[in-house]
């Protein structure tokens, strides 16, 4: 079926938008609020259920994965409608469409058995990267992967996964020190989290919810078909994953904020007004982030991708991000430390995880270092 | 135009700056008579506008691209005619006290007035006034060569024309596009220091902290052009409006991050790194100064009670 049988992107649009209007009782249980990790997972995982079963998550993934095809502007649509409707998009979407594209591209066949089942909420996976001893500098992780016959084994310990004591897979940045030197000693697995020798434990984060965990591989065992991308290759899946992670990231994140600034108006409107010049200036990031995201998007629908540019993208969601919830706070003073209402409780919430935002996906300060070196061209740093 | 034919016109404008005599009206007459000056069919200024607006402000030519613009607009004929504006709260075509008048020196007999009626984002926001009633006073030559003029608005005795309601988005972008352009030389020049200027024994490119002052520049840069890019290919005069105020406000921000990355040569008269940060805050006047921009934008969402979604994924 060629490209001209997809419905285009604002008729998908406009047809869920719909969908949200004429289903709007059945999808109060949805609403975006503050929960639990754990009761935030599992009511999306419902969600996901229903959405996928109606077709309208399937937009944007290829039909070999289960999908009806499209691109990543499909399925931004369909998060923008959601995120505008006051309905959380789900968290675990974090994960896909970080992941998503790159085990399609690098290993289709796993994409399509297990897609379909990430998409619709039945597994639920997470990204193994940081450890303790490796965060910015990632590439001198110690978590080895080596080859044990038809197989391969993987030892180690991994921290701050996102969604890793929900998980049924984490993919694993492993040292493959048989596969090259390096950045080529990086392989990257898909490893089953209820395999014999895997085990993990939740972080609570500031937030209060237990928004990350620590994984740990004591021998692994992981078929060679959940190898992505081949060995030695891991750095390259990262790479392409991390222009996902920055540009089509942001694009939910900054529907919702359209929507949570919404609320700010409608609750303090006296204080909004009053602060004209302040306001203005969230809309301007606002805006800046949405067209500088909308072009990304584009990019990585067409182009094959907008490279380090999404760098720009991280930094510009870190920014309108932090400057909302800051206003936020400012205007709900003292609502936002001291109110019990789930209104009180979101502000709070999005207040306080707007402090980790500068952090996952690569410090500002990497994605700083990203842009001055790959953009503008100026020498890395000396090394010792 | 594709890349090859925009890299000769640029070439072609930079020779016309470089041969005529450094002057608004020189330079404004040459660009008619060679026929620079096109509209597209639907009244919208074409590439060759953005590209006369990018190179008059990397050669810092003594000329009013925004003017020319707007007077284009008006009278085709007579595109050298000055054109003065009015920034702040206009209330029956007659500015409030907060409002301020400022243009390029003018024969004030024949001059225009573009009112920006900045109350409310979503109001009829200019209407052009045939002039016969300023009074202009010399203003401080911040810009080197801009010739402004301050101006006292008596009272509106000429003819009232509305210039199309599509113009104004059009000359936003037009004024975006030269703040843009300012910022981009600026970072080019900070960039190029920090690559060849060496201290303890590297490139101060190679220290963070420099990485992350430049960084910063493209951020900003790339977000305003993202959206001065949106604003041009659809006309929306809300993303126009949103647009204008990025690059003003990335103006302002690139000119300090680069003059600290330029160290004590970013601030001496020679290097021409200052020179475009002057002229970057006298173009952030036209139009109105984006803190003004942002505060009419916060107005207007605070009037609306609703957050403006622009563009579709």
């Amino acid at each position: 079926m060629s490209d001209d049988d997809i419905t285009p992107v604002e008729d998908v649009a406009r047809e869920f938008a719909t969908w949200v209007r004429d289903n709007a009782d059945a999808l109060v249980r949805y609403r975006d609020e503050a929960r639990s990790f754990e009761d935030a997972v599992a009511v999306h995982r419902e969600l996901q259920r229903l959405l996928w079963d109606e077709g309208w998550t399937r937009w944007g993934w290829p039909r070999a994965s289960g999908g009806r095809g499209g691109s990543v502007r499909h399925r931004a649509a369909v998060y923008e409608v959601l995120a505008l409707a006051d309905i959380g998009v789900p968290e675990t979407f974090q994960i896909l469409e970080v992941a998503g594209e790159a085990v399609q591209h690098f290993a289709p066949e796993l994409a399509a058995e297990l897609l379909p089942r990430l998409v619709s909420g039945a597994d639920v996976w997470s990204l193994g990267l940081s450890e303790p001893e490796a965060g910015s500098d990632l590439a001198s992780l110690r978590t080895r992967i080596a080859p044990a016959g038809d197989r391969y084994v993987v030892t180690g310990a991994k921290t701050w996964n996102g969604f890793g004591h929900l998980a049924d897979y984490s993919f694993a940045l492993c040292r493959d020190e048989s596969a090259g030197e390096g950045r080529t000693a990086l392989t990257m697995a898909l490893v089953d989290l209820h395999a014999t020798g895997a085990s993990t434990r939740p972080i609570r984060a500031m937030t209060g919810r237990n928004e990350f965990a620590e994984v740990f591989f004591d021998d692994v065992e992981v078929p060679a078909e959940r190898i992505i991308g081949g060995r030695g290759n891991g750095w390259n899946v990262i790479a392409y994953m991390m222009q996902f992670e920055r540009g089509t990231y942001a694009w939910p994140r900054q529907s919702r904020l359209h929507r949570r600034l919404d609320d700010l108006l409608a609750r303090y409107p006296r204080s909004m007004a009053a602060h004209p010049g302040r306001l203005g200036e969230a809309y301007l990031d606002l805006v800046a982030l949405r067209l500088k995201c909308r072009e990304s998007l584009r990019a990585l629908a067409t182009e094959g991708g907008p490279g380090p540019n999404a760098s720009v993208d991280k930094l510009l969601v870190v920014r309108a991000e932090t400057e909302i919830t800051s206003l936020g706070h400012d205007v709900s003073f003292p609502d936002v430390e001291l109110g019990e209402d789930p209104d009180a409780a979101m502000w709070r919430h999005d207040y306080v995880y707007a402090r980790a935002l500068s952090i996952f996906g690569g410090t500002n300060e990497i994605q700083k270092n990203i842009i001055a070196e790959k953009i503008l061209g100026l020498p890395r740093e000396g090394r010792r | 135009m594709n890349a090859e034919e925009a890299a000769e016109l640029r070439e072609a404008l930079r020779h016309l700056l470089a041969t005529v005599r450094p002057t608004h009206a020189d330079i404004a007459s040459a660009l008619v008579e060679e026929e620079w000056l096109e509209v597209d069919a639907d009244g919208a200024p074409g590439a060759v506008w953005t590209l006369i607006a990018e190179v008059c402000a990397e050669e810092l030519a003594p000329v009013h691209v925004l003017d020319l613009f707007v007077a284009h607009a008006l009278t085709p004929d007579d595109p050298a005619i000055p054109v003065a504006y009015v920034v702040g709260d206009v209330l029956d075509g007659e500015p409030s006290t907060t409002a301020r008048l400022f243009g390029r020196a003018a024969d004030a007999s024949r001059g225009r007035v573009l009112v920006v009626d900045d109350t409310r984002a979503d109001a009829p926001e200019a209407l052009l006034v045939a002039e016969d009633s300023l009074a202009q006073s010399p203003a401080h030559d911040f810009a080197e060569g801009l010739d402004m003029r301050r101006f006292d608005w008596t009272r509106n005795t000429g003819v009232l024309e509305r210039l199309d309601p599509a113009a104004i988005p059009r000359a936003r972008v037009i004024q975006g596009r030269i703040l843009a352009s300012l910022s981009t030389r600026m970072l080019a020049l900070a960039r190029d220091h920090a690559a060849s200027r060496t201290q303890f024994g590297v490139p101060i490119g190679s220290f963070q902290a420099v990485k992350h002052l430049l960084a910063d520049c493209v951020i900003e840069m790339e977000s305003a052009r993202a959206a001065l890019d949106y604003a041009d290919d659809t006309g929306d005069p809300l993303a126009a409006r949103v647009a204008r105020a990025l690059a003003g406000r990335t103006a302002f921000r690139v000119g300090r991050a680069t003059q600290q990355v330029s160290g004590a040569m970013g601030f001496s008269w020679e290097w021409s790194l200052q020179h475009y940060v002057r002229r970057a805050h006298v173009e952030d006047l036209r139009l109105g100064p984006w803190q003004h921009s942002a505060r009419v934008l916060g107005q207007s969402i605070a009037h609306l009670g609703a957050v403006p979604v622009i563009g579709g994924a």
